[in-house]
């Protein structure tokens, strides 16, 4: 007769325990693996440096805890007692390792990981085996793993930095924050040397504002809410544009930059959005399927770079065409006009959606009601793009306020928030002023992102694709897509230029004083960039494959799992997409630079941040075609005797491989592209490719910097391309929506 | 589908009764079960009927393992399997979805289970082979399961399933996806092989016909509670409450007054013999057991509609406790036509009386 | 065991995974950090690493962000020598423990001047002067002279045309100002400043990016270190020199042995051997021409020599103390930079 291997009625109280792997693994490192380290180097191996020589006590007792467990684990046992054992003994001893950690200050070395990690797992085991959390063993223990890293990576930097900025060497005050509250470099209004003053233009400047928009709220009837909201945010706004213009500093700066790059950018989003959906013209379609891919293939701050071709002092349109001798483009102009370039394609993919989802056939029965096209669009199609417009809108302020790279190089020498955090760290050497900038970034940030929660509900701002709708739409009239054209035609023109003026710079000795044709910078790139090149997609090619499995068990916990603290484990992962690069760059700095979780200088610290910057775009594509996915699938498995591991790997990842694909992809050419997060943690020998380029401009090495753009862009563009090559293969051979 | 059972499938060993005590599931503040103590006798097919909402698949849903009840216990043959998780129950369920791995052959479906837990190679490709003989898929192997027909499909799943030989198979609603004809087809199949493997099984339906063609014991469930249980005949002629009558096949109701012995309705006695009941009565009586007569003895009636079906012949009639419906099989060409005036009596064992 | 059979996919990945990773490890080599120009730096690894065997890794980084980082890890040092950049940092980094004096080899072949300017707080490495980068062309079309002397920067001819770096962000910035202070006192100083503030096209955060925009004729003044102008007129950009009439400050570019260096004995080498001759003329051929400080290094066309030039008494020890150098950037900030310039 022969029985599946089933367990017994017997078996399923008492058994052995998968536990005693994980308890294998602690013993190994326990006694041969180093738990501390002296250095950066993670893998020195020293006898010294084992936990039994470093600390007998703690190296005795864990070792007492995981020989128990191990050995229980191997025996016909209880479950549910032994269950309650490796979670209490583990958890203890997983505890007594990170306190000893914490209180020596010793720098953890990859026997103390793996030891903390192994006992974890033991925890998660016996949390299932007990039934404390009913789940299998994988479940449990990718829930404390991942719960671990998420504290670990987002949310303990980003303490850190809230914490050194009420904390000066030890004490804690509030004079940090004072002091550079009220620094000119963060905020200046009023200027004793002028005649006229500053502040009485700014204060002008808010009341006229806010009593238009009092105005504005009060049009439609007057109700005191509505009036006060529009007061409140008229002059607000006339705050930020007052102070943008008659004063300085990065506050003001950042804000009024955001002010005017924010409205551009979504008008201009929303005409490639109607375009797309509307336009019978064949150019217009292909035009814009360029334009979505190229934030992903356009390294940071190379529109900036390029724009100094045209409109710098020297530039062609400046200088050789209007004669000009400007410097108009430094400063919060030129960082505009590289933001409105950066940004478009982002604010298109977001309105693309919401333009999609407007209803052919509702238009229709308007028109069919004989309403005037106005009405059918005041009264139709506006309050279904509204969410989309302000989702677009939100989302390029929060962008605009965390580039780095184009204020770096256009900035000139108005301030920015992201561009100041910086300095103040690697600029003036003062890690509290830094973390009160980053402090008041976060803030703003967040805040808008509650802005987007409380008005749009759950609209994503990370999911910006959307498929292309069925539907007939009535075409635009003949004046408006011509007008719409012209624009796209306009703009597509400029990119097209900004892109030719790289390539062609990368050729020429010396853009505008000696033009003749050289190899010079790509041999100068083959010698000096090219190592740098192969690191950089070395440490993003790891960080992708990490920030794609990591984001996949994340999204798969937190959409198909019940446990305590999910909506936490979400939250927590989404933190680091909010949290502007400057800002985490700082966070790692500051919380990885000292005391047992020394990492910076290390190739490890970059890749980390790589990690935990681009999980959340795996997390959210995951979960989005989770969603596709019927859970019967998986409980089918489970019931067939699949343990989740087992799901995951033979039902959940064959059907999610093209958003897997995707997520990899994606995460890699965001890892090449950083430079915010990444520009503090580049040390020796993990240089990367875009810090280089950035340093090659600033320095003056233009051409060699073109180079470089050159290079990466067309490396991007092949990764890319070969991606959608291979997801339209998959999706040809399978039909995965049939069956499901 | 008929083809002799070979001998390594006949008969479960592991076929174990299923106790549920006291069992409690609440999701947040709403109570979706309530106090539910059932038993699953071995071998047995137990349907949970009951309309959309009345916890009928949230207990099959604990049963696997998928969900973990607030309170009570869940036995498999006396063994406590409450905090075991779903995969180690040894259970096997067959889903309204069908649930097949979309990008796996119908081969690789069935021997999925069997791939999982790591049987050999060749005891796998035999007992695919055998299970899918018994279903009536052979030759399919290699055809992708989006390849096949909603019929096709369900026994694949069927066939993923007892490949496992589970010790308790799940049905929920597995038949809801067919059309009127294949469904009775089906049904009758699935019993037939639970019949002949004597698993434990527990089938989820709202369909009473369903519940009633197929079941060992039917579990009626309403609002989360039990309403009423027993075999099918014991449900359908002797209902405790309006809604058991009510949601199991048809029912006429109407006020009577009980004297032992009769019933009184609207001045008519009607013999009757019922114990434990007295007084002001609510009767019920099914529709094939109304009785027409052109004159005589009975409750008065007013012929309104009468259509023929084909097998049956459906009436009704207006009498001054309402509307009653009735029906008889095949053609009835002697039932009095529209407006005719007749008169009406019941078969006791079509009958049944409820207290007011 | 039939555990690695199964698994081989999952196992060559993770054996995949661990190769790719001990690119991630280190080996022993010497970490230098690097605040010369970029071609500077990177001209350093191949000839040391051809002259020792030893593998030299080096991140460049402007002089401030170099004494940031160091000053952020002088608990667990990353780097064993700091490579160059303007003194009054090293001079801070030695005051505050973060580097150490070492003896160089060479140490009696080096410049008796520069010796005697620093002490035993670094070692020198070369000596740059502070000057006037012109283009000619710029300021004929402008109508405007050629600046002599310090002074003559307030000329409202120049209005938007001079470029200087910023000292929140650059060394030469505050070498410049430490040198209008000693030549004008401080308050003359800021004076001076303030009154050629609203000619200043912009700040930039390198101090040796005013070149750029001068080499392009973007601008018509560029204030920064000689050697780096010399540099970008042999590469053919249309500039010229200038010393200033009242005297002119300069720095002692300096050689730092980071204080409990992991590679120490490494370190010492490299340092032996970037101020030995040899070493000094791999700055040559990266096309710099500050002048280096071992005396026995022979000299190239170009090179700006001090005798040519009016140099002030630069008091490195003075102006290198951190105290007096915040307050002097803290107060050009206050004072100086917000001032409207348009």
């Amino acid at each position: 007769m022969a029985v599946i291997g089933r367990t017994s009625l017997k078996g399923i109280a008492s058994g052995r325990s998968p536990a005693w792997m994980a308890g294998l693994v602690a013993l190994i490192s326990l006694l041969v693996l180093p738990w501390g380290r002296t250095d950066r180097n993670l893998l020195e191996f020293d006898s010294r440096l084992l936990v039994l020589n470093q600390a007998p006590w703690l190296g005795g007792l864990l070792l007492a805890v995981v020989v128990v467990l191990t050995l229980s684990s191997l025996l016909h046992l209880p479950l549910v007692q032994r269950g309650y054992a490796l979670a209490g003994l583990g958890g203890a001893g997983f505890l007594a390792g990170v306190g000893w950690l914490v209180a020596t200050s010793v720098p953890f070395g990859v026997g103390a990981f793996i030891a903390l990690t192994a006992l974890l797992v033991m925890v998660g085991i016996g949390l299932s085996e007990s039934g404390i959390i009913q789940n299998d063993p994988f479940v449990t223990s990718s829930i404390l793993l991942t719960s671990l890293f998420v504290l670990l990576f987002i949310v303990y930097p980003l303490f850190t930095v809230l914490r050194e900025s009420v904390l000066v060497k030890g004490v804690f005050t509030l004079n940090k924050i004072q002091s550079v509250l009220t620094s000119p470099l963060f905020i200046s209004i009023e200027n004793p040397y002028t005649d006229h003053s500053e502040q009485l233009l700014v204060n002008l400047t808010t009341l006229a504002l806010g009593l238009l928009g009092a105005g504005l709220a009060a049009r439609g009837g007057f109700r005191w809410p509505r009036v006060l909201t529009g007061l409140g945010v008229g002059l607000l706004l006339g705050w930020i544009v007052g102070a943008g213009i008659f004063g300085g500093g990065a506050f003001p700066t950042s804000l009024y930059l955001a002010l005017i790059v924010a409205p551009i950018t979504t008008a201009l989003g929303l005409v490639f959005a109607l375009l797309e959906q509307r336009s019978r013209a064949a150019w217009v379609r292909r035009s814009l399927a360029v334009v979505s891919l190229l934030p992903l293939i356009t390294p940071p701050f190379v529109f900036a770079f390029a724009l100094t071709y045209w409109l710098g002092r020297s530039g062609i349109i400046t200088s050789d065409l209007l004669g000009l001798k400007t410097s108009f483009l430094f400063g919060i102009n030129g960082v505009a006009i590289a933001q409105v370039f950066a940004f478009t394609p982002v604010a298109f993919l977001i309105l693309r959606g919401s333009v999609q989802g407007l209803n052919a056939s509702l238009e229709e029965a308007s028109a069919t009601l004989r309403a005037h096209p106005w009405h059918t669009f005041r009264d139709i199609t506006w309050p279904l793009l509204r969410p989309g417009l302000a989702a677009a809108f939100l989302l390029t302020i929060i962008e605009s306020l965390a580039d780095f790279g184009n204020p770096m190089l256009l900035g000139g020498d108005r301030n920015f928030l992201a561009t100041e955090v910086f300095l103040a760290l690697t600029g003036r050497y003062d890690p509290n002023e830094a973390a009160v900038y980053g402090v008041v970034l976060l803030c703003l940030v967040l805040t808008i992102f509650g802005l987007q929660r409380l008005w749009l509900g759950n609209t994503s701002f990370v999911t910006v694709t959307g498929k292309p709708g069925a539907g007939n739409f009535s075409p635009l009239p003949v004046w408006l897509e011509r007008t719409l054209q012209t624009i796209l035609a306009l703009w597509g023109l400029a990119v097209v230029l900004l892109y030719f003026s790289i390539f062609y710079g990368s050729f020429v000795q010396i853009w505008g004083i000696n033009n003749s044709f050289t190899f010079k910078h790509y041999v100068d790139l083959t010698n000096l960039g090219l190592p740098v090149l192969l690191k950089t997609a070395q440490l993003a090619f790891i960080s992708a494959i990490i920030a794609t499995l990591v984001g996949f068990l994340i999204a798969y916990l937190v959409s198909r799992q019940q446990f305590w603290g999910r909506g936490l484990l979400e939250v927590g992962s989404m933190l680091s997409f909010a949290t502007p690069g400057t800002v985490m760059g700082v966070a790692y700095i500051l919380a990885f630079n000292t005391g047992p979780w020394l990492l910076t200088g290390t190739g490890i610290i970059i890749v980390l941040a790589l990690v935990f910057r681009n999980m959340p775009a795996a997390v959210r594509g995951v979960i989005s075609g989770l969603s596709q996915i019927d859970k019967s699938l998986e409980e089918a498995s489970t019931l067939l005797r699949a343990p989740s591991s087992t799901t995951l790997r033979r039902v959940l990842i064959p059907l999610l491989i093209p958003q897997l694909l995707a997520g990899m992809v994606f995460a890699f050419v965001r890892g090449m592209t950083a430079i915010s997060q990444i520009i503090f943690l580049i040390s020796p020998g993990n240089t990367l490719a875009t810090v280089l380029m950035l340093r090659w401009i600033e320095q003056g090495d233009l051409g060699r910097g073109a180079a470089m753009a050159t290079v990466m862009i067309l490396g991007l563009l092949t990764v890319i391309l070969i991606l959608f090559a291979v997801s339209r293969r998959l999706g040809r051979g399978t039909s995965l929506e049939a069956a499901v | 589908m008929q083809q002799a059972v070979s001998a390594n499938l006949t008969g479960s060993p592991q076929a174990v009764s299923v106790k549920l005590e006291g069992i409690v599931k609440k999701f947040g503040k709403v109570t979706a079960v309530e106090k539910v103590d059932l038993e699953l006798p071995a071998g047995k097919l137990i349907t949970l009927l009951g309309p959309s909402g009345c916890g009928k698949t949230t207990i099959l849903r604990m049963v696997a393992g998928l969900e973990r009840p607030t309170e009570g216990r869940i036995l498999f043959g006396g063994e406590d399997v409450t905090r075991l998780p779903a995969y180690l129950r040894d259970i096997t369920m067959m889903f309204q979805s069908y649930a097949l791995f979309p990008h796996m052959n119908v081969y690789h479906n069935i021997a999925y289970g069997l791939e999982v837990t790591r049987r050999p190679k060749g005891e796998i490709r035999e007992r695919v082979a055998e299970v899918m003989h018994q279903v009536g898929l052979s030759g399919l192997e290699e055809r992708p399961v989006a390849a096949l027909s909603g019929g096709q499909q369900q026994r694949v799943a069927l066939a993923r399933s007892l490949v496992m030989q589970p010790r308790v198979l799940l049905f929920d609603e597995p038949l809801s996806n067919l059309d009127a004809k294949l469904r009775k087809r089906v049904r009758e199949e699935i019993r037939d092989l639970q019949q002949e493997l004597g698993i434990t099984s527990l089938y989820v339906t709202h369909d009473q016909e369903e519940a009633m063609a197929i079941s060992d014991l039917v579990v009626l469930m309403n609002k989360g509670v039990i309403e009423q249980q027993g075999d099918p005949r014991t449900l359908y002629t002797r209902p405790i409450s309006r809604f058991a009558a009510d949601f199991i096949g048809r029912a006429n109701f109407f006020e009577g007054q009980y004297h032992g012995g009769y019933v009184e309705v609207a001045g008519y006695r009607q013999p009757y013999q019922q114990q434990g009941i007295s007084g002001k009565v609510t009767v019920m009586v099914r529709p094939e057991a109304l009785r027409v007569y052109p004159s005589g003895d009975g409750l008065d009636g007013t012929m309104h509609l009468v259509s023929f079906l084909g097998s049956s012949t459906e009436f009704s009639l207006d009498t001054p406790v309402g509307r009653l419906e009735g029906v008889v099989a095949g053609d009835a060409p002697e039932l009095p036509g529209r407006g005719e005036r007749v008169k009406v009596q019941f078969a006791p064992q079509g009958m049944f009386l409820l207290p007011a | 065991m039939a555990i690695w059979k199964r698994n081989v996919r999952w196992w060559v990945l993770v054996a995949l995974l661990l190769t790719m990773s001990t690119g991630l490890a280190q080996q022993r080599v010497v970490n230098v950090i690097c605040s010369v120009t970029q071609n500077w730096c990177e001209a350093l690894g191949p000839a040391f690493k051809q002259a020792t065997g030893i593998d030299v890794r080096i991140v460049s980084v402007s002089t401030n962000e170099a004494l940031a980082r160091l000053r952020a890890e002088q608990a667990n040092p990353t780097f064993d020598v700091w490579f160059g950049g303007t003194g009054d940092p090293h001079y801070e980094a030695f005051k505050d423990a973060i580097t150490e004096w070492y003896r160089v080899k060479a140490y009696n072949d080096l410049s008796p001047v520069m010796k005697a300017a620093i002490g035993t707080t670094y070692i020198p490495l070369y000596q740059g002067i502070l000057g006037f980068g012109i283009n000619p062309k710029v300021l004929q079309d402008r109508g405007a002279p050629i600046p002599r002397c310090w002074k003559d920067l307030a000329n409202p001819a120049y209005r938007g045309l001079i470029q200087v770096s910023n000292p929140n962000t650059s060394g030469t910035a505050y070498t410049q100002i430490a040198t209008l202070v000693q030549i004008f006192g401080e308050d003359e100083a800021f004076n001076l400043m303030k009154s050629y503030h609203r000619n200043v096209a912009e700040y930039t955060r390198s101090g040796v990016a005013p070149r750029i925009a001068l080499g392009r004729g973007e601008i018509g003044i560029g204030i920064q270190f000689m050697h780096d102008l010399v540099e970008f007129k042999k590469q053919g950009f249309p500039i010229e020199i200038v010393a200033p009439c009242e005297g002119t400050g300069y720095e002692i570019g300096g050689l730092s042995l980071v204080r409990g260096a992991k590679n120490k004995a490494n370190g010492q080498a490299f340092m032996d051997w970037a101020v030995s001759p040899a070493g000094q003329q791999v700055g040559f051929q990266a096309g710099i021409f500050s002048l280096p400080s071992n005396t026995k290094t022979p000299l190239i066309e170009g090179i700006p020599d001090p005798k040519d030039f009016k140099l002030i008494n630069y008091d490195a020890k003075k102006f290198g103390n951190p105290d007096l150098r915040q307050r002097l950037i803290a107060r050009w900030t206050r004072e100086v930079f917000p001032l409207p310039r348009r």
